[in-house]
C-alpha cells in the first residue's frame, strides 16, 4: 500500500553507475539451519516442509538440502504426523488436520539436533474471489478476495504456473530402420506441458483499508512474447493467511534480498524467526512457520484470447524444411540430426531438423496434467 | 576645451590599442603624458599596478584632480598632490604629503576642521567617518570620566551592508572586538588620541584616527579588497583562530564557497562544508551532514533564525538556500554558544546580505539544471532595503535525456526564493524581516508523487539600549511538510501527508560593562506542532482507508546566561549555561506498558487520553557550555571547551542517508531527549612570515537516547512508534589537523582528520538487540579524511581551483550466507555494520574567467567551468545484493562514477 519509497532510482538514474561486486566475506555459514514451510489445515491438505543448510555467498551449488531428518506436526491436543523425506531436504505428506487446535512443528536432524516451534494458533484464509488478467501489451495476473469477517489482514500468495506449447512442426511420421513410418498419437511429439513455480515473494495487508479486502493484487507479468502463452498457461494460486509476525518476517526477507543499494534503502533487519534449538538454545535458525488453510484458484489463457502474441516462436534457419527427394531416405541415414516432417500432397517427403518436431527439446514433459482443459 | 576633448577622444582610443600590450604604452600612460603637458603637474606612478586601469569618459574641462577622481574611482587606486605640485598615484595607500591633522593639536585651523567632524553622542545616524587621515573626534570635551564608550557600525562601502565579524582594534591599546551580525561593535577605551584598525573578510584594511573626549559614536565603511580578496578572508580568520575566543567554529564566506568546485556548477553552501574536517557525509549526493560523529538530526540549520528542516532539493543533491543572497557561514563543531540551543550536534548559522543601501543591482545566472535571479536596493530611502533571491530549476530535461521509456513520465523540479527586508528606525532601532519557500516535487514514471516543501519567515527588531547594552527580539515560524500522492491504481490511490511546525520567539540580550566582560542573556521559547502523518484516500473510489495520527504539541523553554571574562591579556574564559524546559502535552492518548517488559502492543496494560494543553511528560535540565583560551604567545593559543546539550525533536530514519520523507519526532514519556556531552582541546599557531596556520583540535564526545529501530519497524504512521524504536548511546572521538595557506597566489588548506563514531543499544526493554549490545560503528564512521582545498589565481581575471578528498569507505552490512526460502535463494546478512565499501577518492577542478573590470561597464558577467570527479573514479556509494534470475548477484552502485563537466554564466547588474 504505502510501499517502500523508491524515490532515489531517480538518483541512480542521473548519473550512477552499478558493476559486479563480489565481497570478500569469510564466515562459516553452514552450521545454520533453514526451514521452510507451511502448517496446512483443511481436508487432505499437502504439508510440505524444506531443510536445507545456509551457503557461503561463492558458492555456486543451488541448494545444500539437509536429508535425513525427522518431521513432525503435533496438536496441541496430543496427535503427532510425521512427514515422510520425498526427496532430498524435501518432507511432504497429505494430511487431514483440523483447524479448531494449535500445532507445532517438530524437526529432529541426522546429527541429533532438535528444533521446534511454539504452538501456532490457526490463520484464516479465505478464498480467492478471482483471479483475472489484462493485457496491454505483457500480461498482468491479479488475485482478488476479501475476508467478510475482517480478520485475515495479512496475505501472501504463490503459484505454479503450467503450460502448453508445441513443437514447430506436427509431424506423426518417424525413421525407424531406414524407413519412413506413422507413428500412433501416443507417441506424437508435438504437445507438451511445462511448470514453474514462483520465486518472489507476494505479500499485501489490508491494515489500513476499511475492509479486508484486496483487488488488483498484482502476482505475475508474463512479459510478450513469451513461450509460455503460445499456446495455452494455465496458472494455479495459492493464498495463505498470515499472522503479523508472520507477514514481518517474509517482508523483511523481501525487503533484504531486493535492496537496490539505494540512498533510502532501509538498513538490513534482522531476520526473525520462530523455530529454535532445543538443545543449543544459542543456535540460530532460519525459519518461520506459519499455520493456516491455503486456498487456491485455478485459470487458464488461451493464445487466442492474446492479442499480438506470437503462436510460436519466428521461424528460423534451424527450422527450414528441406526436400531431399527422391533421397530422403539417402539422406536421413547420413544426418541423423534431421527426421522426416510430412508428406506433401504430390511432392513427397519435406524434412526437418528433430528438435523441430519433438517439444521435449524445450524441457517440458508429454503428460497432459490431469486438469488440463 | 577643444583641445582637451580631443584629446580624450585620442585616450579612449588609445585605450583600446594599448590595452592588449603589456609592454608598450598603457592608456594611464598616455593619460599621464597628455595631463602633464596640459598643467606644471608632475605624476609619479607605478606602470606594473596601472596596466590594468581603463580610462572612462572623461567630460572635457575637467581639471588634472578631477580627471584623476574620475580615471580611480571606485578601482582602489588613490592618489596624493603635495604643495610643489608632485602627484603620487598609489594602490590601496594613501602617500601622505602633509603631517596629519591634529599632529599639532593646537594648530588653529585643524581645530575648526576638527569641530567639523565631530560626532555627537546623539549623533546623525548615517554620518560616516570615511577617511583614514582625519582625526575624528568623539564626543564633547569636558564630558564623562576617564574612560568613554565608543560604538559604531562596520559597513560595505559599496552597498551598505552591515559587516558582520569585522574586527576593530585599538591599536595603540593592543585591544580589539569583533562586530556582532548586525555589523554593530562597542568598545571601552580611555580619553585622548586612538588609532582605529577595521579589519573584515574580503575587505581592505583601514584606519581610522580618532580623538575620544567622551562617549560617542563611529560609523566606519570598509571597501572590498579586490585584488587580495582570498589573502583578506584568512587575515580575519587567523585573528579569529588564534585569538579568538571561540573554539571548533569553522567560517566560510560565499567567496570561499563559490571557489570550491561544485557539481553541475551549482555553488553549493551545503557541499562546501564537506571540504572541513569534522563534517562527513554518507555518500555523495546525500541530504544531511554529520559533524564530529553526530547523526544529521542533531545538527541545527538556521538561515537568519529560520529553522530549516529540510535544507536541501532532489533529494539531497543540492542545498535548497540560493548562494547568491548568502554572505556566509558559521558552523560550531565543539563550543556552541549558550545562545543556541534544540540540537546536540553542531549549527550551522546561515546568514544572508542584507540588500544594497545605495542602489538598485542584481545579478543573475545560468546553469546547467537553474536558472536563478537576484535583486535587491534601497525601498524610497536607504532606510529600508529589500533583498530577493530565487531559483528554478528544469532538471526535467536531464530525466527526458534519460534513455529509457520507463522514465518518459517522470517529472523533478524544484525552486526557492528568498526575501530579505531591512529598515532603520533610527539610531537605535532596526527592523529585519526574512521570508524563505522551498519546494520540490518529484515523480517517477506516474506512480507516485513526492513534493515537499519548506516555509520560513522570521522578524527581528534590535535595539540599542546605550552603548553597552542592545536587544535583538525575534519571532519566526518554520514550516516543513511533504504529500505522497499514490494514483496509480484507483482502488488504493493516497494521499500521505507529514508536518512539521515550530513557532519561535525569543529576546537575547548582549551587554558589555567594560573591556574585561562581555554578557548575553537571553529567554527563547519554541512550539512545536507536528503532524505525525495523515493517510486519506485521494478518491471516491478508494478503499484507503482514513488514518490520521494525531498531532504532537510540545515547548521548548530555555533561558541562557553567559559571560565572556578577561582575566588577562592571555587567558579569557567564557562560561556559559543554558537550562530548558520541555513540555509535551495533549490531547494524545498514550499507552502505559507493563513494567520491566519490552514495549510492544501484547505488552500495553492502558492507555490515558490527555486533553488539549494538559501535561503528559515534562524534561528539563542544564546545559553547560564553557570554554577557555589561553595566548601562548601573540602567534599560537591554546583552548579548551566543554559543552552539553539537549535535543527533544528526534527524527525517523531508518535509511543510511537521511531522505525527505523521514520524519520528526517529539520526546514523549517513551523517547527521551537526545543528551550530547563534548570535551576539546585545540592548538592554533601560526607558521612562518606567509602566515601559514596550523590548528590541531581533538575532541571526546558521548551521546544518549539517539534512535534506532527493530527490525521491520514502521516509521510512517504508527501511533506507537515507541514500540518500535531502541534507544542507543554514542561514543566518538577524533583528531582534526588543519593547514591552511591563505596569502599568494596559491592559497587553500589541507585537512586530515582521525575519528571514529561507535554506537550500541543500551535499551533492556527494547526486546530485541543489534550486534548482541555490543559497540557498532555508526554509517557515518570514516577514520581517516584528507582533503585538500586550493586555488591559484593567475590574475584578477582569471583562477583556477582545486578540491581533492580521501576517506575511508563508510561502514556496511554484508550478506554473509545464502539460502532458499519462498522459491529463491535469500541472503542473510552480517552484524551491523561490520564491512565496509572501498575507500573514497574525488578531485574536482574549476576555473572562472570573470569579464572586465571597469567599474562604469553596466554587465559584468563572468564564465565558471569546471570537471566534477576529474578522474573519473568509480566511488562506490554502496554495494548491494539482488535477486536476478534466481540468483544472489552483488553490485557496487556509484553516483558520481565519470567524470562531469559543468559550465555556468553569470550576470551582474
Amino acid at each position: 500500500m504505502v510501499r517502500t519509497l523508491y524515490i532515489l532510482v531517480l538518483v541512480s538514474v542521473v548519473a550512477s553507475c552499478k558493476k559486479p561486486y563480489i565481497p570478500d566475506v569469510s564466515e562459516t555459514v553452514n552450521t545454520i539451519l533453514v526451514v521452510e514451510g507451511t502448517i496446512a489445515v483443511g481436508i487432505n491438505a499437502e504439508n510440505h516442509f524444506l531443510l536445507s543448510r545456509l551457503r557461503p555467498l561463492k558458492d555456486t551449488t543451488v541448494n545444500d538440502p539437509e536429508p535425513g531428518a525427522q518431521v513432525a506436526i503435533e496438536s496441541q491436543t496430543g496427535q503427532s504426523w510425521t512427514l515422510p523425506e520425498n526427496q532430498l531436504g524435501s518432507y511432504t505428506s497429505s494430511i487431514s488436520l483440523p483447524s479448531n487446535t494449535r500445532y507445532r512443528l517438530k524437526v529432529r536432524t541426522q546429527n541429533g539436533s532438535q528444533y521446534e516451534t511454539e504452538y501456532l494458533d490457526v490463520k484464516r484464509t479465505p478464498p480467492i474471489d478471482s483471479l483475472t488478467w489484462v493485457q496491454p501489451q505483457d500480461v498482468e495476473i491479479f488475485a482478488h478476495t476479501h475476508d467478510p469477517s475482517n480478520s485475515t489482514k495479512y496475505y501472501r500468495w504463490d503459484y505454479t504456473e503450467t503450460w502448453e506449447y508445441h513443437a514447430y512442426y506436427d509431424s506423426n511420421l518417424d525413421f525407424v530402420n531406414g524407413q519412413v513410418i506413422f507413428i500412433p498419437p501416443s507417441q506424437w511429439t508435438y504437445a507438451c506441458y511445462s511448470s514453474e513455480t514462483s520465486g518472489s515473494i507476494i505479500i499485501n495487508n489490508t491494515t489500513a483499508l476499511s475492509e479486508d479486502r484486496i483487488s488488483y493484487q498484482p502476482i505475475l507479468t508474463l512479459a510478450n512474447p513469451s513461450p509460455k502463452a503460445s499456446f495455452k498457461y494455465s496458472i494455479l494460486v495459492r493464498q495463505y493467511g498470515l499472522s503479523e509476525d508472520a507477514y514481518q518476517f517474509w517482508n523483511i526477507l523481501r525487503k533484504n534480498t531486493e535492496l537496490t543499494g539505494t540512498l533510502f534503502d532501509p538498513q538490513p533487519s534482522q531476520l526473525p524467526g520462530n523455530i529454535r534449538s532445543v538443545s543449543n538454545p544459542t543456535e540460530r535458525v532460519i525459519g518461520f512457520i506459519s499455520a493456516s488453510a491455503v486456498t487456491e484458484k485455478r485459470i487458464f489463457i488461451r493464445n487466442a484470447e492474446l492479442s499480438g502474441w506470437p503462436v510460436m516462436p519466428a521461424e528460423d534457419s534451424v527450422c527450414k524444411v528441406i526436400n531431399a527427394e527422391p533421397n530422403s531416405v539417402q539422406f536421413l541415414t547420413q544426418d541423423t540430426t534431421y527426421g522426416p516432417a510430412f508428406y506433401v500432397t504430390g511432392g513427397g517427403l519435406r524434412l526437418a531438423k528433430k528438435p523441430c518436431m519433438d517439444c521435449r527439446r524445450r524441457g517440458g514433459s508429454l503428460t497432459r496434467p490431469p486438469y488440463w482443459q | 576645451m577643444g583641445k582637451l576633448s580631443s584629446l580624450f577622444s585620442v585616450v579612449f582610443l588609445l585605450c583600446f590599442e594599448f590595452s592588449s600590450g603589456q609592454d608598450r604604452l598603457t592608456a594611464f600612460d598616455s593619460l599621464v603624458t597628455v595631463l602633464e603637458k596640459n598643467s606644471n603637474y608632475k605624476i609619479y606612478y607605478d606602470r606594473k599596478l596601472t596596466s590594468s586601469l581603463s580610462i572612462p569618459e572623461i567630460p572635457s574641462g575637467s581639471g588634472v584632480e578631477a580627471t584623476l577622481k574620475a580615471v580611480f574611482a571606485n578601482s582602489g587606486f588613490n592618489y596624493s598632490i603635495d604643495p610643489s605640485g608632485r602627484v603620487f598615484v598609489t594602490k590601496d595607500v594613501t602617500i601622505q604629503t602633509t603631517l596629519p591633522p591634529g599632529y599639532f593639536a593646537k594648530e588653529k585651523s585643524m581645530q575648526k576642521f576638527i569641530e567639523d567632524t565631530v560626532l555627537r553622542p546623539t549623533g546623525k545616524p548615517g554620518a560616516v567617518a570615511v577617511t583614514e587621515n582625519k582625526v575624528y573626534t568623539i564626543g564633547q570635551k569636558g564630558n564623562g570620566g576617564t574612560t568613554a564608550v565608543l560604538n559604531g557600525y562596520i559597513k560595505d562601502a559599496r552597498n551598505g551592508e552591515p559587516m558582520s565579524g569585522a574586527s576593530v582594534v585599538v591599536e595603540d591599546l593592543k585591544l580589539g572586538v569583533a562586530t556582532d551580525q548586525y555589523g554593530f561593535f562597542s568598545v571601552t577605551i580611555p580619553r585622548g588620541r586612538h588609532v582605529l584598525k577595521i579589519t573584515s573578510l574580503g575587505m581592505k584594511e583601514t584606519r581610522r584616527q580618532i580623538q575620544v573626549e567622551s562617549d560617542g559614536r563611529l560609523d566606519v565603511e570598509v571597501k572590498e579588497d579586490v585584488t587580495s580578496l582570498k589573502a583578506a578572508v584568512i587575515v580575519a580568520q587567523k585573528q579569529s583562530n588564534v585569538r579568538g575566543m571561540q573554539m571548533g567554529v569553522e567560517k566560510l564566506n560565499i567567496k570561499t564557497i563559490r571557489q570550491i568546485p561544485a557539481l553541475f556548477g551549482e555553488v553549493d553552501i551545503l557541499r562546501s562544508l564537506l571540504t572541513l574536517p569534522g563534517v562527513t557525509s554518507v555518500g555523495e549526493g546525500t541530504a544531511g551532514y554529520n559533524v564530529r560523529g553526530g547523526s544529521a538530526d542533531q545538527n541545527l540549520i538556521l538561515l537568519n533564525d529560520m529553522t530549516l528542516y529540510n535544507p536541501t532539493h532532489l533529494f539531497g543533491f543540492f542545498s535548497a538556500v540560493d548562494p547568491e543572497v548568502v554572505r556566509g557561514l558559521e558552523l560550531y563543531k565543539s563550543a556552541i554558544p549558550e545562545k543556541f540551543g534544540g540540537r546536540i550536534s553542531s549549527v550551522m548559522d546561515v546568514s544572508t546580505r542584507d540588500g544594497n543601501s545605495k542602489k538598485v543591482t542584481g545579478s543573475a545566472g545560468i546553469g546547467p539544471l537553474t536558472s536563478k535571479l537576484t535583486i535587491e536596493g534601497p525601498l524610497g530611502s536607504e532606510k529600508t532595503t529589500f533583498l530577493l533571491g530565487g531559483r528554478i530549476t528544469y532538471s526535467d530535461w536531464l530525466l527526458k535525456k534519460i534513455d529509457d521509456p520507463s522514465f518518459e513520465n517522470s517529472e523533478a523540479s524544484f525552486n526557492d526564493l528568498m526575501l530579505h527586508l531591512t529598515h532603520t528606525f533610527s539610531d537605535k532601532d532596526r527592523l529585519y524581516v526574512s521570508a524563505y519557500i522551498s519546494n520540490d516535487k518529484f515523480r517517477l514514471n506516474e506512480d507516485s508523487t513526492y513534493s515537499y516543501r519548506n516555509r520560513n519567515a522570521s522578524i527581528k527588531w534590535k535595539h540599542d539600549f546605550s552603548r553597552k547594552f542592545y536587544m535583538v527580539v525575534t519571532g519566526g515560524v518554520d514550516d516543513y511538510k511533504y504529500q505522497v500522492d499514490g494514483i496509480n491504481n484507483p482502488q488504493d490511490a493516497f494521499k500521505l501527508k507529514f508536518g512539521v511546525r515550530q513557532i519561535n520567539t525569543k529576546a537575547d540580550f548582549n551587554f558589555a560593562p567594560n573591556n574585561k566582560h562581555a554578557l548575553d542573556f537571553g529567554v527563547q521559547n519554541i512550539i512545536y506542532d507536528i503532524d505525525p502523518g495523515s493517510l486519506e484516500p485521494a478518491n471516491s473510489a478508494s478503499l484507503v482507508l482514513p488514518n490520521i495520527l494525531e498531532k504532537e504539541k510540545g515547548t521548548e523553554t530555555a533561558l541562557y546566561f553567559g559571560d565572556q571574562y578577561k582575566l588577562s591579556d592571555k587567558l579569557s574564559v567564557q562560561a556559559g549555561l543554558r537550562y530548558s524546559f520541555y513540555r509535551y502535552t495533549g490531547p494524545q492518548k498514550v499507552y502505559t506498558y507493563a513494567p520491566g517488559l519490552p514495549l510492544d502492543e501484547k505488552t500495553i496494560t492502558d492507555s490515558a487520553i490527555y486533553d488539549k494543553g494538559e501535561l503528559i511528560q515534562s524534561y528539563q535540565g542544564p546545559e553547560l557550555r564553557v570554554s577557555a583560551r589561553y595566548l601562548i604567545n601573540a602567534k599560537s593559543s591554546f583552548k579548551i571547551s566543554f559543552n552539553t546539550l539537549r535535543q527533544y525533536i528526534h527524527m525517523l530514519t531508518n535509511t543510511a542517508a537521511i531522505s525527505p520523507t523521514d520524519t520528526w519526532k517529539l520526546s514523549d514519556p517513551y523517547i527521551e531527549p537526545q543528551l550530547g556531552r563534548q570535551i576539546s582541546l585545540g592548538y592554533y599557531t601560526q607558521l612562518g612570515k606567509k602566515g601559514v596556520e596550523l590548528s590541531l583540535e581533538t575532541y571526546y564526545k558521548t551521546s544518549e537516547n539517539y534512535l534506532d529501530y527493530k527490525s521491520g519497524a514502521q516509521l510512517i504512521l504508527n501511533p506507537a512508534i515507541e514500540q518500535d524504536v531502541i534507544r542507543t548511546t554514542g561514543r566518538a572521538y577524533g583528531i582534526e589537523m588543519l593547514i591552511k595557506k591563505p596569502n599568494g597566489k596559491l592559497n587553500g588548506w589541507l585537512s586530515y582528520t582521525y575519528s571514529r563514531t561507535f554506537l550500541k543499544v543500551d535499551d533492556p526493554n527494547a526486546g530485541e538487540t543489534i550486534n548482541n549490545g555490543d559497540e557498532y560503528p555508526a554509517n557515518y564512521d570514516k577514520p581517516n579524511i584528507i582533503s585538500v582545498v586550493a586555488n591559484y589565481r593567475f590574475n584578477q581575471r582569471f583562477s583556477i581551483s582545486l578540491t581533492s578528498t580521501y576517506s575511508t569507505g563508510r561502514p556496511i552490512t554484508l550478506p554473509v550466507g545464502t539460502f532458499n526460502m519462498g522459491g529463491a535463494p535469500r541472503v542473510l546478512y552480517s552484524e551491523r555494520n561490520a564491512y565496509r565499501i572501498p575507500d573514497f577518492f574525488r578531485t574536482d577542478i574549476s576555473m572562472t574567467l570573470e569579464g572586465n573590470h571597469n567599474i562604469k561597464q553596466k554587465l559584468h558577467t563572468s564564465w565558471t567551468a569546471g570537471v566534477y570527479n576529474v578522474t573519473g573514479r568509480d566511488n562506490p556509494y554502496s554495494v548491494y545484493f539482488i535477486l536476478e534470475n534466481g540468483k544472489i548477484n552483488g553490485y557496487q552502485l556509484s553516483i558520481f562514477a565519470s567524470a562531469i563537466p559543468f559550465v555556468s554564466f553569470n550576470i551582474r547588474f
